[in-house]
């Protein structure tokens, strides 16, 4: 009765489960990630091996629509004016497809960055193909990469800070982990979560 | 003497009403969910985490409200739980009042995304809109993070009711 049970219950979760989008695990902590080549705002394609000199990355996902991404612009030029010296730059990736929300277009990409003085790239990925490899599922989610030779290796993933919706931030996840990395330690905690606006798929 | 308190009742039963024009979204803990969950016996929940500034959410909403339509004899019970902050309260019931929502509305008295987040379900990214649905006399929970259409939820909701205890 109890293995009918469970096979009960795994037979909801794989019905109800068959309704989602599909989602893959993405890049864990301590993976190595590939490089990509995506289409900035300025026109131009940008490449994590166009910056030789960084010692890493700090690659957000984040929009032009989203109340919670747009709550965070500041602190994400703030980010990128600190830590582009230390050799941690700011790269947006925008995971949104265009067809589904306007306001995600590329001409609105472009406005949205001039309009707030983005210090950093914003760049395009049509069909959410490094979107997916990095399993980013809201705007803004977080990935810390650093340099390792030739590699780039994730070492933290998840909110900018401790406050996602009010701004009032006590606790900064992404400076820490930083900090920590430049102390040659593992970022503690590696992973955080926080409330944001679900990536929004093209539609099949 | 029971005149008096019928009347007093009245009084108080209008007088609520003229001052609150609009329905009241009260706050709710984590604590205070889980035990409405625990005590809900036989009672499938389908708690949607929402904000009034998601709109893939606010589109979803009609359908969760034709859900309990549909099923208003059955043991249903549909949660709205709000995600905007403490001090939007206003402005969420203000939204509920515009939308007419029918069902159950909550804002989520809750700061620490590191608590909360992985205490609704550890598959939970935090990404909005997401949908849990509890049925305790069944020992089901199962999460998803996704927008759903009236039939996807519909199918959610039979393949649990479906299911023997």
């Amino acid at each position: 009765m109890k293995a009918m049970n469970v096979l009960g219950v795994a037979l909801v979760g794989l019905m109800i489960s068959a309704s989602a989008p599909v989602s893959s695990p993405g890049y864990q902590i301590g993976d190595v990630v590939e490089d990509f080549r995506l289409k900035n705002v300025d026109g131009n394609h940008v490449s994590l091996t166009d910056y030789p000199d960084a010692k890493g990355f700090i690659v957000i996902f984040t929009c032009n629509t989203c109340p919670v991404a747009k709550g965070y612009e500041d602190r994400i030029i703030a980010l990128d004016r600190q830590y582009k010296s230390q050799g941690y730059p700011v790269i947006a990736i925008n995971p949104n497809d265009a067809g589904v929300d306007p306001g995600e277009s590329y001409e609105q990409m472009q406005q949205r960055a001039t309009d707030k003085g983005f210090t950093f790239p914003y760049l395009l990925d049509p069909d959410h193909t490094i979107t997916k490899k990095f399993a980013a599922t809201h705007t803004p989610h977080t990935f810390l990469l650093q340099k390792d030779g030739d590699d780039h290796v994730l070492r933290y993933i998840g909110a900018i800070d401790n406050d996602s919706r009010s701004g009032n931030p006590d606790t900064k996840f992404v400076e820490d982990a930083i900090a920590a990395l430049q102390q040659g330690k593992e970022p503690d905690p590696a992973t955080t979560k926080a409330v944001g606006c679900a990536v929004k798929w093209k539609s099949t | 003497m029971k005149g008096c308190l019928i009347l007093t009742v009245a009084i108080a039963v209008f007088s609520a009403s003229g001052l609150q024009a609009q329905q009241e979204v009260p706050l709710t803990t984590l604590d205070a969910l889980e035990r409405r969950l625990e005590n809900g016996a036989d009672t499938t929940f389908v708690i949607n985490l929402w904000a009034t500034w998601c709109a893939p959410c606010v589109a979803e909403m009609p359908h969760f409200e034709r859900l309990q339509q549909v099923y208003a004899a059955k043991p249903l019970r549909i949660l709205f739980v709000s995600l905007d902050t403490k001090k939007d309260q206003d402005a969420v019931a203000k939204f509920v009042d515009t939308k007419g929502l029918k069902n159950e509305v909550w804002l989520l008295d809750e700061k620490n995304e590191q608590h909360f987040i992985p205490a609704i379900s550890a598959e939970w990214s935090g990404a909005i809109p997401a949908t849990l649905f509890v049925n305790k006399s069944k020992g089901v929970r199962i999460f998803k993070e996704q927008e759903f259409d009236y039939q996807q939820l519909e199918n959610s909701y039979l393949s649990i009711v479906q299911q023997k205890n």
